[in-house]
């Protein structure tokens, strides 16, 4: 069953515990996948993911602004399927340095410090939500 | 193409988190859990194995849309590579395939709960039977480390 919203039992599995999967697709029709840090919960209907240095990806997106994250509930371990389409890159501004911070955290606590440095928040419009059972 | 032979423990190491991404014809991507990899003697074609729960997608995808792409990444060091191809065939998988996924799952849920996952919970969630063996010839294969300049295309 699916449906078009973040509920508030997802949270959890926004907070970056457990790293998110991302799959895209060129124009060509190939896919791509790639683990992300960060899926960064902007309100009911949008997320914000963290552009680092996948490369593909974002060449992909650009291409293609559908894709499929995977997101995983660290308390329930129950996976959440999310189909997301790219509205826009932001920069600067209150998501940004949100993310920024809580990227600097995740990668503290895994060792990556100065790693995981975000270039931009890409903002995505949730087309769908569906919990893998 | 030719998979480099340092790969051949890498894909068998436990220690590697596989995922398996394919995508319609009108390019709408799909993702789904691989439970081990197999890489054939002359190290050119994968066969990764994926729970049938998980797989009508992408199988679907993949009758119509033979590209596909494996990513393993290494949950301790984050080192990790993909596989891009094209899909050769499925089949349910063999009695010892799926005790090469039980084998595979057992390692993978320890190593993680040493991390401080619930083994439990990773294999509520991962493991599931019965399976697919997915295979697929090997064209491409990149460097996906998270650093700066990721990417970089490798192999013969």
């Amino acid at each position: 069953m699916s449906k078009k919203m973040i509920g508030p039992e997802m949270l959890p599995s926004l907070q970056g515990v457990i790293p998110s999967i991302i799959g895209t697709c060129s124009a060509a029709g190939v896919p791509n996948v790639t683990y992300i840090s960060q899926v960064y919960y902007v309100n009911e209907s949008h997320v914000a993911l963290s552009y680092q240095f996948f490369n593909k990806t974002i060449r992909n997106i650009r291409e293609n602004p559908i894709l499929c994250v995977y997101v995983t509930c660290p308390i329930t371990y129950v996976l959440y399927k999310c189909m997301l389409r790219y509205i826009e890159s932001q920069s600067s501004g209150e998501i940004f340095d949100e993310m920024s911070v809580q990227l600097e955290a995740i990668a503290s606590a895994h060792r990556k410090t100065g790693v995981l440095r975000l270039q931009a928040a890409d903002i995505y419009e949730v087309l769908s939500v569906e919990k893998i059972t | 193409m030719i998979i480099p032979p340092t790969h051949e423990a890498l894909l068998r190491d436990p220690m590697f988190s596989f995922w398996i991404g394919t995508a319609s014809p009108e390019n709408v991507p799909e993702v789904i859990k691989c439970m081990g990899v197999n890489l054939d003697y002359e190290r050119e074609r994968l066969t990764c194995f994926a729970a049938v729960r998980f797989a009508d997608k992408s199988l679907d995808n993949l009758q119509r849309n033979p590209a596909i792409s494996l990513v393993g990444a290494h949950v301790g060091t984050y080192q990790g590579y993909q596989y891009k191809g094209t899909f050769i065939r499925s089949r349910p998988c063999t009695a010892d395939e799926v005790e090469f996924q039980r084998q595979y799952m057992e390692v993978f849920a320890l190593t993680l709960n040493g991390f401080g996952y619930s083994k439990e919970g990773l294999y509520r969630l991962y493991f599931s039977q019965p399976s697919m063996a997915i295979e697929f010839k090997v064209h491409e294969v990149y460097d996906q480390a998270p650093r700066q300049g990721t990417g970089e295309k490798i192999g013969i």
